[in-house]
């Protein structure tokens, strides 16, 4: 008898959830190489028996929009934007991540790291150190360092079957178990660009717009299936009397 | 409810790239000024479902489980080395590098300093000096009666004095380059100090390989570019609008979560 309620505060729990993946869209608007998320609903049926079903709501995943954000030109020598689908090899002390986020520099032991200072693997998952004396590195496009008239290392660009198993681990970085493949010969890396964040601020705008309406909708449903409760217990009460 | 401090952390995160574009505004006219961007990466992420767990149905296995992320935080400000536009001064002692490098300033400390605001000046001993009087790396001295003073695009500089037929020698002008320009610290003062992050400074000729050419007669302007500045404001300002929507919404659903009767 009390579905109703429970349906409709399954939808608000959902909603919520929803909600917070909205804001946080919102806060990483600006954020570099950013990829943007949408909640999945699913159908949760429920009963005793195939009579007798109650359709819950439940999110069920979230869905990750992998579109490549705008690239900005900032001339820097270890700013990288990556064109197309692809990563870079990061090595933390958590094991190995991937990022998009190509705002890279050089420590102190010439390493190139990304801005948390975690260093970028070459293709055979070496740190990549820039040698001393000889000048600006040059990075062409399918990631080979050269510096001078030296080559120095080769990025490690990889790819994977599944982007959308990628967990998200803060600081633009995502973890996976999956193996990794090399990115298609159609990605490339291009020097003096970073990827800005994928995030349609009008888009996010609207979802949130909408959902705070269905909210307060589902709110109301929930109201007057109390106010329905209510009565019909005032006339049984009324009737038994 | 966790889309309020989210949205927390999106207006604070606004609130400083504001700050970063109006000291890129204030410094427009700034000699050799190069404008900075502020950078930012996601949060902790919580997870709802992990990636990769089984859902209610046996053998499904979720995709990509629920995470909510947690907001943004500030990861840095960096500078963006793009060249600056030449702007013609007719002064003799202004230099603008077109393309890499640095000039070498001695601090008073003894320290060396670099810059790319090449607005030099001679200082009551004929040495060249910056504006703040810091001589150039390695000194050069003008004598006096020298009538003109020539310095060629790889930093030769020579003067003409007054009863001599051949130009006379004064010295060299070297550049240093790094090998991460984005890694100096800016000191103020348009002045930079070396760092790990940048490595150690190259030093050689202007228009050596690697180094760019000098300008007499020129000075590097900023390399802010003013309609970019007001179109990165405008979008702040309404990504600090729009964060400051989500508290808001937030709060409305909070006070409908509230009149659950």
């Amino acid at each position: 008898m009390e579905n109703t309620t429970y349906i409709g505060l399954s939808r608000l729990s959902a909603m919520r959830r929803e909600m917070d993946v909205i804001a946080n869209n919102m806060a990483n608007m600006n954020s570099n190489a950013y990829k943007g998320e949408r909640v999945m609903f699913e159908e949760f049926l429920k009963g005793p028996n195939q009579q007798q079903k109650s359709s819950f709501v439940q999110d069920w995943g979230v869905l990750r929009d992998f579109r490549t954000g705008k690239l900005e030109q900032t001339g820097n020598t270890f700013d990288f934007a990556i064109n197309g689908s692809g990563y870079l090899t990061v090595d933390t002390p958590q094991g190995r991540r991937y990022t998009r986020d190509g705002h890279l520099r050089m420590d102190g032991d010439r390493r190139l790291v990304t801005s948390g200072g975690h260093p970028v693997l070459d293709t055979r998952g070496r740190d990549i150190v820039i040698p001393e004396g000889l000048g600006t590195p040059a990075v062409s496009v399918d990631g080979t360092i050269n510096v001078g008239q030296e080559q120095v290392a080769k990025i490690d660009l990889v790819h994977f079957e599944n982007e959308q198993e990628l967990r998200k681990t803060a600081n633009g970085l995502f973890a996976t178990a999956q193996d990794t493949v090399p990115a298609p010969p159609t990605t490339t890396l291009i020097q003096g660009m970073v990827e800005a964040s994928n995030i349609e601020p009008i888009l996010e705008m609207t979802n949130m717009i909408e959902l705070m309406r269905q909210y307060q909708s589902t709110q109301g449903l929930i109201d007057s299936e109390n106010d329905r409760l209510k009565m019909a217990i005032q006339r049984l009460g009324r009737a038994s009397n | 409810m966790r889309s309020l401090s989210t949205g927390a952390t999106g207006m604070m995160a606004q609130q400083l790239n504001v700050e970063v574009i109006s000291n890129n505004i204030a410094n427009m006219s700034t000699t050799a000024f190069k404008r900075q961007r502020a950078e930012f990466q996601d949060l902790l992420y919580q997870n709802m479902r992990r990636p990769g767990s089984t859902s209610s149905d046996a053998n499904t296995i979720v995709p990509s489980g629920i995470q909510v992320g947690v907001g943004v935080r500030t990861a840095g400000v960096y500078r963006i080395n793009e060249q600056g536009n030449l702007n013609s001064t007719g002064n003799t002692y202004d230099l603008a590098i077109s393309g890499k490098g640095y000039f070498q300033i001695t601090l008073p400390s003894g320290e060396t300093s670099y810059t790319r605001a090449g607005s030099f000046q001679i200082n009551a001993q004929g040495q060249i000096v910056t504006v703040d009087g810091y001589q150039i790396s390695p000194a050069i001295t003008v004598p006096q009666g020298a009538l003109s003073v020539n310095i060629d695009a790889t930093g030769v500089v020579e003067a003409r004095i007054a009863g001599q037929t051949n130009a006379q020698n004064l010295g060299q002008i070297q550049l240093a380059t790094f090998v991460n320009e984005a890694g100096l610290e800016a000191t103020g003062d348009n002045l930079f100090l070396e760092t790990a992050a940048s490595g150690q400074a190259t030093v050689g000729n202007p228009n050596a390989v690697g180094f760019g050419v000098l300008r007499q007669g020129y000075v590097e302007t900023s390399n802010v570019n003013p309609v970019q500045e007001i179109t990165n404001l405008i979008t702040a300002q309404r990504a600090y609008e729009m964060n400051s929507k989500i508290i808001t919404a937030s709060d409305e659903m909070l006070q409908t979560a509230t009149r659950l009767r």
